[in-house]
């Protein structure tokens, strides 16, 4: 079986990112269940199209699979699951991060804990979450970024420092109610 | 470097992504303006507790089986064959096969039903000559191999021998495509393998000779008196074309 080659490829190339995968795809859903559906959807189309995958960085094409997934997956089921909650005044952000609330340092702080830390990114919209997830937990660089979000690399630096202006008052308003 | 320019590049600054020349600039800024270091320190904070405390959810440990269920269930084609003694062999070749299945289509979502049978013919003749596992019933006697398939199939496929044009009948097997059991014809030239797959075309209708070249492989394809052909081999144009013209005059001529 020595010109086997392609199905060692793919299993090399996608096999190691399943905890890459899955991560982006727990939280983009924020369900076990879906999350699994999707990484599962994911991988079915990722070996449809491994011819697509030009070499490079398997990880990133991967995740831009994952996250097209999820995407497409949400459409489909948009009265499900999978429905994101809009967040009016989230969206609306005019309030300048921990201006009003004193001490913004103590309560950064103070939000610290996991569950915390994972009700507000799970607040926040998915175009959000994703690029935090990716960046923070993932440690990806814009560059990789921009390839799985499919945006312009520069998008991806303010779509982050929006999505941590966004975080930080999902966190201050978390701890106000404490 | 003004506080609008280095709000505006304070994120790319913490991520490390800036260049040297801004990331420099900014620094400066941040050592001579206090609201701006203030809001840096801020972001900084705000990092290490996403990063000690954010969960990185691992994949839980049944998926991988599940995923691997899934593709290599994906392709019921591979899954009836005797000859892939493993379950891994019989993944290796579902993957193969969706490999060459897919060439056609990856600037196409869906491919049509034409693309998707090139593929397939292609998928089969390879995991055929990968395998070498390419007859059932191995004999350069059209005599015996004509018979041997009108007895499986519920059609009759035309089978003649080239030898002396270069191109020796080797056998014939049985496969399934285009959700039916079909014909594969196996000659040879030099040491090159050519697969003519046949099965009843249900439109019954003709269809004109018509070439492609997928991955290296060349495939011909035409519907003539209610049977389809797809010749596949790595022949070179030539050699393929004077196949095709051998087997169609042949196939075309009384008695078959």
């Amino acid at each position: 079986m020595a010109k086997d080659q392609e199905p060692e490829s793919f299993a090399q190339i996608a096999l190691p990112h399943l905890d890459v995968a899955y991560n982006l795809a727990r939280w983009l859903t924020r369900d076990d269940h879906l999350a699994e559906d999707v990484v599962q959807e994911a991988y079915l189309r990722a070996f449809r199209f491994f011819s697509s995958f030009r070499g490079g960085d398997g990880r990133a094409w991967l995740l831009t699979i994952v996250r097209n997934t999820f995407y497409s997956m949400r459409k489909r089921d948009h009265a499900a699951q999978l429905h994101e909650p809009f967040d009016e005044e989230l969206h609306d952000g005019a309030v300048e991060a921990g201006a009003q609330n004193g001490d913004p340092e103590a309560l950064l702080m103070r939000s610290a804990g996991g569950q915390i830390i994972r009700e507000a990114m799970d607040a926040l919209p998915a175009e959000f979450r994703e690029v935090l997830v990716l960046r923070e937990i993932e440690e990806l660089s814009y560059k990789d970024i921009a390839l799985v979000a499919e945006v312009p690399v520069g998008t991806v630096m303010s779509r982050l420092a929006r999505a941590r202006k966004l975080l930080r008052r999902q966190l201050e308003r978390a701890n106000g109610g404490l | 470097m003004d506080c609008t320019e280095a709000r505006e590049l304070l994120h790319g600054y913490l991520d490390n992504e800036l260049d040297a020349g801004h990331a420099m600039q900014v620094a400066r800024h941040l050592e001579s303006c206090e609201p701006c270091a203030a809001a840096h320190a801020l972001d900084l904070q705000l990092r290490s507790v996403v990063r000690n405390n954010a969960p990185r959810y691992p994949a839980p440990a049944h998926l991988r089986a599940k995923i691997l269920a899934t593709i290599g269930g994906s392709r019921h084609e591979t899954r009836r064959r005797g000859w892939l003694a493993t379950e891994w062999l019989r993944l290796g070749a579902s993957f193969a096969f969706a490999a060459l299945l897919t060439w056609g289509i990856t600037y196409h979502f869906v491919p049509s039903q034409e693309e998707t049978l090139v593929g397939e013919v292609v998928a089969a003749h390879v995991r055929g000559v990968l395998t070498g596992r390419l007859t059932d019933v191995a004999s350069s006697d059209r005599h015996a191999v004509k018979p041997w398939l009108s007895a499986r199939l519920d059609f009759s496929p035309p089978v003649s021998d080239f030898s002396a044009a270069g191109f020796p009948l080797i056998g014939g097997r049985l496969d399934y495509l285009d959700g039916r059991p079909i014909a594969v014809l196996t000659y040879q030239f030099r040491n090159h393998v050519i697969s003519v797959f046949v099965w009843p075309d249900r439109s019954g209708g003709e269809v004109e000779t018509s070439k492609e070249s997928r991955k290296g492989y060349n495939v011909t394809r035409w519907a003539r008196a209610g049977l389809r052909y797809h010749v596949v081999s790595d022949l070179s144009a030539e050699q393929s074309d004077r196949f095709v013209s051998l087997f169609q005059a042949a196939a075309d001529a009384p008695g078959r």
